[in-house]
């Protein structure tokens, strides 16, 4: 029954998502080939479905509101669909993919789909639970969509989340997992079209999707609340949009697109002003093309990708009191921030930077990047596993292999700007996805040319080359769902899950369960209120935000508590602070008692 | 005539070095492809722990 209604709940997405996408169909150029446009509709559903969600979530966030949004992009995507099943049905036509590819990308496909039925478990340093599943929970508990106070990363851009919130409103709390077979399925037939739309024949589409769905470090983005397939899958339809575009309706597209994928992340807005620098670019060493026409084009996309990421960044200014929140560095200067203590602002700067460093920002550094992202993906935040070496081996020959226009310029413009700005600011693994897809379809094209320039040893090698990424690929991502995998199909696993990973179980079982709980006061910044089906305040995040004045006074927050209208108190002993409350106060009864954990009722 | 003969030997000599690099471009594309897949087996596979782990296991060390 759980997987069932897991399932219903990602099937009603996707369809929704069809068909929002198809209502973007009179744009999509008129080049593209069947796969292109199905993952651009697909990705362009999900932008609109999650931009749809958040704006009518500022008002009304509840399951009848998500129902109705769902109902006509449920209702057109069946319209839609219908037709295309039936000419398939009667298609008898079968045409003979490759096996190889097909299988590894079936594998992976698989491993997605029974990983994405178990339960989110983890401590609050997973972001899933930290964040991009809390938001969603307490956005749905509230029936409104706000940036939940003690944890400043909920004010992120949310396209994605919110259709979490969606999954979790229609499918429990285990159907956000499953998103990731939506992320990676636009992924790869968005890279696959790329592939086609370079040169390469359907086989060489598909070793493109094999590739990329073995990249770890890809992978990585798809599942686990992960948001970055989905951005850059968004980034990657812009581009393919624009460096083909021919006609304003082109342009409003890629506008559209640059709008979701800032709506997505704040890296976006990076990626949207570095496409446009591309475009513009491009267009300037297209001598056949007029460069005001072009100009005046891309002011009109500027204007609608504005457009379309303004609600995100004018709620987060109104309520916040930055565009973005958490501010990066510079914004403090300009913006009075609310709820972060300018303290707690500098140590989220000096974290960020931390992170962000990967092997050194230094020239050596930059040069040395293609050989540190395939041999020490490691050292960058969540790079473990890499990208597999056809990016190192193959790529630098793909130029010859391709079909080198306008679109494998742009492209490789795009990937050169964007790896130099990637560099310098934030050198997180997750944020290059991207890039690796361009470099995986550059790969393939340089794999091409080795077959037919080198006609005994290059074969070979590269053939070795190819299935030494794929298998090492497989290994990492299976090792890294082994356990989602185990917990989905065993229910006994599971049990032994939840109570080693997630940090003060009982507690929140007791919490969950009792009739009496209305509102938990939680005084450890590190609890993960994920867990907590009831409302709760914490007054302290786990990077510093002060959601009441007052916060750090514990003796003060105890004497407010019939003021939070908290009915029961959480205390807890983490290794890095001990219990809050010794002497037990005079309004606070002992109610629960575990190892290390605490439950106080409010008198 | 000597000029002739100067162009003549020029050409022969860029279809010469043309002819030279076109040969050896294969056997660059070869080294470079080896190189990065030696090196990803020496890092990534040997290096790891737990290809320290089956190199220590199949190769004890005989001190003592």
């Amino acid at each position: 029954m759980r997987v069932f209604s897991v399932i219903l709940a990602n099937l009603c997405l996707v369809i929704a998502v069809l068909g929002f996408g198809s209502l973007l169909r009179p744009l999509f150029p008129s080049t593209s080939l069947r796969i292109e446009r199905l993952a651009l509709a697909l990705l362009g559903g999900i932008g609109t479905c999650g931009t749809l969600f958040f704006v009518v979530g500022q008002l009304w966030f509840s399951r009848p509101a998500i129902i109705l949004i769902l109902l006509p992009g449920v209702l057109y995507g069946i319209w839609v669909l219908l037709p295309r099943i039936r000419s398939l049905h009667s298609n008898s036509r079968l045409t003979v993919q490759p096996i190889i590819p097909v299988l590894i990308v079936m594998v992976v496909l698989l491993i997605t789909a029974i990983g994405g039925f178990a339960e989110p478990v983890g401590d609050i340093k997973m972001d899933a639970i930290a964040y991009h599943f809390l938001g969603p929970k307490v956005w749905l508990r509230q029936g409104l969509i706000r940036p939940v106070l003690d944890e400043s990363l909920t004010s992120f851009p949310a396209i994605v989340e919110t259709q979490f919130a969606a999954l979790m409103a229609l499918g429990g709390p285990r159907a956000p997992e499953l998103f990731a077979i939506l992320a990676l399925t636009a992924m790869l037939l968005l890279a696959a079209g790329l592939a086609r739309r370079m040169g390469l024949d359907a086989a060489g589409a598909w070793w493109v999707a094999a590739l990329i769905s073995t990249m770890p470090a890809l992978y990585r983005g798809a599942f686990g609340g992960f948001n970055d397939v989905i951005y850059s899958g968004l980034v990657l339809a812009a581009a393919r949009v624009v460096f083909d575009a021919e006609t304003p309706g082109h342009h409003a597209l890629f506008g559209l697109f640059c709008g979701f994928a800032m709506g997505t992340k704040y890296t976006g807005v990076l990626a949207t002003a570095i496409l446009f620098i591309c475009a513009f670019l491009i267009a300037i060493a297209n001598q056949r093309r007029q460069i005001m026409p072009t100009v005046k084009h891309l002011a009109v996309a500027g204007l609608i990708a504005v457009a379309v990421a303004s609600p995100w960044y004018v709620r987060n200014w109104m309520l916040m009191g930055c565009p973005m929140y958490p501010p990066p560095p510079v914004l403090p200067r300009f913006f009075h921030v609310r709820y972060f203590p300018p303290e707690a602002v500098k140590e989220f700067h000096r974290q960020m930077l931390l992170e962000g460093r990967g092997m050194g920002v230094d020239l050596l550094s930059l040069f040395l990047l293609p050989f540190h992202l395939t041999y020490h993906p490691a050292n960058f935040m969540n790079g473990a596993g890499g990208i597999g070496i056809v990016p190192l081996a193959l790529g630098p020959f793909g130029l010859f292999g391709c079909q080198c226009d306008r679109l494998a310029k742009g492209l490789g413009l795009f990937a050169m700007v964007q790896t130099i700005v990637w560099f310098v600011t934030m050198q997180e693994a997750r944020y290059l996805i991207h890039v690796y897809v361009i470099a995986a379809i550059f790969g393939v094209c340089g794999w091409r040319h080795v077959v037919r320039v080198s006609r005994l040893v290059g074969p070979v090698l590269s053939g070795l080359v190819v299935a030494t990424s794929v298998l090492y690929g497989l290994f990492m991502i299976g090792s890294a769902r082994i356990d989602d995998v185990h917990a989905a199909v065993s229910r006994s696993f599971e049990e032994k899950r939840r109570s080693a990973e997630i940090p003060y179980v009982d507690s929140f079982s007791y919490l969950n369960n009792e009739s009496s709980v209305t509102k938990v006061l939680i005084l450890d910044p590190l609890v993960p209120p994920y867990y907590l089906d009831k409302n709760y305040v914490k007054p302290i995040g786990r990077r510093g935000e002060e959601v009441i004045p007052d916060a750090t006074d514990l003796q003060q927050v105890l004497m407010d508590v019939p003021r939070l209208h908290a009915s029961h108190v959480l205390d807890v002993r983490s290794a890095k602070a001990t219990f809050r409350i010794l002497d037990h106060p005079g309004n606070l009864t002992l109610v629960f008692e575990r190892t290390d954990q605490r439950v106080y009722r409010v008198d | 005539m000597t000029l002739d003969r100067r162009s003549t030997d020029q050409t022969k000599a860029q279809q010469d070095a043309l002819s030279f690099f076109r040969n050896l471009w294969p056997r660059i594309i070869d080294v470079w492809i080896g190189a990065v897949l030696v090196a990803f087996f020496l890092i990534r596979v040997l290096g790891s722990s737990v290809g320290q782990h089956l190199l220590n296991r199949f190769l004890p060390s005989h001190s003592g």
